[in-house]
């Protein structure tokens, strides 16, 4: 259920992406050209020289959604209009309807109580109400889509977003949308917690638990910790526009820095929310798909913790331009401390696939794609951290190329990674691996195409957010747009491959990929209760060495020899 | 999508990258810094960049090696290998603790010299607002000077003439010498940045902010500053004057035209720098000449239009002594009303409009200019009293034009 509506805000979100490079392709401009008679003859004047008329041109967007007054088709101000409300539109869905939820509320639901071996989570009615939460909160913001949109970005920044749309309706349904979204996750967080700690299987300790639940407890920590600051910081926000309250706004004696803190204070652990799930859905494909144990298991889980609380002290680096020396260069050196738990990960991962048997399916293909990606992102994370280099790139195309990087080469990647690892698990039903990896390697040339690019514009000055630019940008933003074509076409070819997998799939087995953790042991797809019988652990979770994996033979599987010394 | 400065580009591409390091300066950055301080910062960028680079091909290359090396062979199974090693694990957790120490002290060194102005620098004030920027110089005169980003505005010299791309700003700044510009907004938060500077600073609505810089002055190479007729403009001397300009763009999303909040900072000589804000002081001008250049200087010509065409706001043709449907009714445009919509611009908006009207302080348009401002209205309205305008003609060119 949650996948479906995950899915569609997905599809949604990327819409209004696919609106936003189409406008950036060809931006609403005001050019002067040769007047020319009816007969297509240039005009020229007594003189002999050429009569000149100004034209409006590059409406491509404009066409695409016409303004409900006609004379507005033609105007700099309605390409701008639609401009500020697509990439609006597609920041706050994409982060809180479709990044934030879409691993733990999809993938999380149906797999932990799978891989801790229980019946399903410990509250099944509060899972049902955040599900209603979230569908209401999306109807929120779609609302407020219908009623005209918003233009003030995903961050709602003050006091911006306290005064722009007179009629308020739509900013605060925005808003608070966003804010009824916060419960869902908060109620998802919280009902994990207690299913970790309550529901593991007979025999499972905590170091037994498998990598993926590691992340997702530390993720729900963050979310049940963090978001009742945002949801306070949106209630203000909702406060000081309907009843003039101060808060933010200077104007009334607020402080709009106040709000930044509030703001960054939840969104920043956010990110880690967004990555952390991520992080474990790798943990799981790379040994699964290479047959290795996992290299430094307690580092990873650690590494998890590590990131959820350093996550904490650093929102200060989305502020370096804004606020003074002293806060700045304390958030700068708490933000490189971050990427060292980061950075431990990947090396984790690379030590892996150290003398394994790697199998290039599709969701290894997307797992080893995420490392490729993600670490582009956390190295270009560097020149953001460091304060003197910030100040050039914060809030360019940099820093939209670096997000993108980390939170769609991390984040959606790992999530269509983990779609195609357990939709054999999911639906019962296996897909075309051949049709599936050219979907893959689709979307990774779109997606490089997309925002590589976006480096460079960075650096040379390109703001972000901008509806239009100055000619030497042009270049890059029309690969950017290509790319961003080529990477919708890859998604439409997992669509596709997906659908015939649901019509006309062959039946999945139980253990496609030869996994060791407790949901390969199910049927697929499991039975209503998962387990026939309570499961009992055995064996951890990535011993490839000593186990034959469920539902597979010794003669499939053979075993290597241990030397003596090996545990 | 407007026109460029291609000069910025090419007058500082001749310069070279310094040393290895900087290499490669030319994908990301197009031109080399035009101060110290930007060099540094270019320097700082590609020293992450090929510590960068270094890490990811090392990943990336064990990575592809043992995607080969161990790729999945039928019944044979995965040789034993171990799963934990704690010297090298704690190897790889201190050796990046090293580099990022390293980049956080030079990030932290840099910045310091971003910040802090040298105590001699040149003070002056700039204003954002929705969606322009002014500049007041020492002297309290501020820049009437704008130009279409378009190939046409003489200056730029180029082919087609483009009239109706929206009129940025120009501030003529003197070369060599630090400038200290104190910033607060008027409206919502915008964001200085000047990419050639490598530094941009957020402007707030309730306090200042500080933003310092030093350009490199125009040299044998620069272009030459040009009049409305094409020609060179020269000095007393009989020197050309020769210029460099500057993109300003603003960082911080403040609405509809937020991408064509634009300016330009046009580094010139000294001597000249004195000579323009000379000009602009409105000291011995008539009231008229006064308005104008607070029109023209103080942003409003970025809404309201002089020929009666419409703009993002009321045009100013035949405004004055004129009946106008507000949101109060109908209401005499005269001064009282002129000076409320200028300190109160919430208390009545014009029908058809949004309430988009930065607020004006006394301290930015005094009663000085105000009046300047109701001479210059009358003198461009047909309602007006006509001995109102003695020199109404001089003023009829439409305020665009280049001085
Ligand atoms: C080595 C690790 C990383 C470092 C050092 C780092 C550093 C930074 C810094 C300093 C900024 C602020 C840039 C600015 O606005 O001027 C930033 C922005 C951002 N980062 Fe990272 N980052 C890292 C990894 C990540 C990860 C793992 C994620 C999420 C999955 C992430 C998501 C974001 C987002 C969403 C923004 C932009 C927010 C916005 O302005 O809308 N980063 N990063
Ligand atoms: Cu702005």
């Amino acid at each position: 259920m949650y996948l479906v509506a995950v899915l569609f805000m997905f599809f949604l979100g990327g819409l209004a992406a696919i609106a936003v490079r189409t406008e950036l392709l060809d931006p609403v401009r005001t050019i002067t050209v040769q007047a020319v008679d009816a007969q297509g003859k240039p005009l020229v004047d007594a003189d002999g020289k050429p009569v000149m008329k100004t034209e409006i041109v590059g409406q491509t967007l404009a066409r695409w959604l016409p303004p409900k007054d006609e004379n507005k088709l033609g105007s700099v101000d309605y390409g701008n209009q639609l401009y500020n409300r697509a990439f609006t539109l597609h920041g706050a869905i994409m982060v809180f309807m479709v990044i934030i939820p879409s691993i733990p509320a999809s993938l999380g639901n149906f797999f932990i109580p799978l891989m801790l071996g229980a019946k399903d989570v410990a509250f099944p009615r509060l899972n049902l109400l955040s599900w209603y939460i979230y569908v209401t909160g999306s109807i929120f913001a779609v609302c407020s889509i219908i009623l005209g949109g918003v233009d003030t970005g995903w961050t709602f920044y003050t006091p911006y977003s306290t005064t722009t749309d007179p009629d308020h309706a739509n900013v605060v349904l925005m808003v608070l949308g966003a804010f009824i979204l916060g419960f869902s996750s908060i109620l998802t967080g919280l009902n994990f917690i207690v299913t970790v700690h309550k529901l593991r299987a007979p025999g499972m300790g905590w170091f037994d638990m498998p990598l993926f639940i590691w992340a997702m407890y530390s993720t729900s920590i963050i979310q049940v910790l963090a978001t009742p600051v945002i949801g306070i910081t949106l209630l203000l926000l909702c406060f000081e526009r309907m009843f003039r309250i101060g808060i933010f706004d200077p104007s009334l004696g607020g402080d709009p820095v106040l709000y930044q803190h509030f703001f960054w204070f939840y969104s920043h652990p956010v990110v880690y929310v967004m990555i952390l799930p991520a992080f474990g859905v790798i943990s799981e494909i790379i040994p699964v798909h290479s047959h290795k144990k996992i290299f430094g298991y307690r580092a990873v889980a650690f590494a998890s913790l590590g990131v959820a609380l350093v996550s904490f002290l650093v929102w200060g680096h989305h502020m370096f331009a804004s606020s003074g020396e002293l806060g700045a260069t304390v958030f700068s050196a708490l933000t490189f401390l971050v990427a060292i738990p980061t950075a431990v990960k990947v090396f984790n991962w690379i030590a892996t696939l150290y003398k394994g048997s790697i199998a290039l399916t599709t969701p290894m293909l997307y797992a080893l794609m995420f490392l490729f990606l993600f670490s582009i992102g956390g190295l270009t994370g560097l020149p953001l951290g460091a304060l003197a280099t910030d100040l050039h790139l914060h809030d360019s195309y940099f820093v939209v190329a670096h997000f993108h990087y980390v939170m769609m080469g991390g984040t959606i990647i790992t999530f269509v990674a983990g779609l195609h690892h357990w939709w054999p698990k999911m639906f019962g039903k296996m897909y075309n691996q051949f049709w599936a990896n050219v979907g893959a390697w689709t979307v990774f040339v779109g997606f490089n195409l997309t925002f590589f690019t976006q480096f460079f514009l960075g650096t040379q000055g390109m703001p972000r957010r901008y509806a239009s630019y100055v000619d030497e940008y042009h270049t890059l933003h029309v690969w950017s747009t290509v790319g961003s074509y080529v990477l919708l076409l890859g998604f439409l070819i997992h669509l596709f491959v997906f659908i015939h997998s649901l019509v006309a799939g062959r039946k999945a087995p139980a253990n496609p990929w030869g996994g060791l953790t407790l949901e390969w042991e199910a049927a697929s797809p499991p039975s209503e209760h998962n387990f026939d019988h309570e499961p009992i652990v055995t064996h951890g979770p990535y011993d490839f060495e000593t186990t034959v994996p469920p539902h597979w033979s010794s003669k499939d599987y053979p075993l290597p020899n241990l030397p003596a010394n090996a545990h | 999508m407007l026109k460029t400065l291609t000069n910025s580009w090419t007058t500082t591409l001749a310069e070279s990258p310094q040393g290895l390091w900087a290499n490669g300066w030319r994908w990301f950055f197009q031109n080399f810094g035009v101060n110290e301080n930007a060099k540094l910062t270019d320097k700082l960028f590609m020293e992450i960049f090929w510590i960068g680079v270094g890490w990811f091909i090392f990943l990336m290359a064990i990575m592809v090696y043992c995607v080969v090396k161990y790729r999945r062979r039928p019944g044979v199974p995965a040789p034993y290998s171990p799963s934990h090693n704690t010297p090298l694990e704690l190897i790889w957790t201190i050796i990046p603790c090293f580099f990022l120490f390293y980049i956080f002290l030079e990030g932290f060194h840099v910045y310091i010299d971003k910040l802090v102005a040298p105590g001699d620098a040149l003070q002056m004030t700039l204003t954002a607002k929705k969606w322009d920027w002014t500049v007041t110089y020492p002297n309290g005169a501020s820049s009437p000077e704008r130009t279409l980003i378009g190939p046409d505005s003489t200056q730029f010299g180029g082919e087609n003439g483009s009239p109706g791309a929206r009129p940025v700003p120009i501030f003529y700044m003197p070369a060599d010498v630090p400038v200290h510009l104190n910033m607060i907004s008027q409206d919502v938060m915008h964001s200085f940045w000047v990419p050639d500077f490598r530094v941009k600073f957020d402007v707030f609505p309730n306090r200042y902010t500080t933003y310092w810089f030093q350009a490199k002055g125009p040299d044998a190479e620069s272009n030459t500053l040009r009049d409305s007729t094409g020609n060179d403009i020269v000095t007393a001397q009989g020197e050309k004057v020769r210029y460099v300009d500057h993109f300003i763009f603003c960082a911080e999303y403040c609405g509809d035209q937020h991408s064509e909040m634009l300016g330009i900072i046009r580094v010139v000589p000294m001597a000249y720098y004195l000579a323009k804000v000379e000009e602009w002081n409105i000291e011995g001008k008539t009231p008229e000449e006064i308005g104008k250049l607070v029109y023209q200087s103080q942003g409003c010509s970025a809404c309201h239009t002089l020929d009666g065409s419409k703009g993002a706001a009321p045009t100013w043709k035949d405004l004055y002594g004129s009946q106008q449907p507000t949101n109060q009714g109908s209401v005499l445009a005269d001064d009282n009303y002129i000076r409320e919509s200028i300190y109160t611009p919430q208390a009545k908006i014009v029908d058809g409009y949004p309430s988009n009207m930065p607020i004006y302080t006394t301290a930015q348009i005094d009663e000085r200019r105000l009046q300047g401002l109701f001479a210059f209205m009358r003198s461009i309205s047909k309602h007006a009293p006509a001995q109102a305008t003695p020199d109404a003609t001089k003023s009829e060119a439409p305020a665009t034009e280049k001085k």
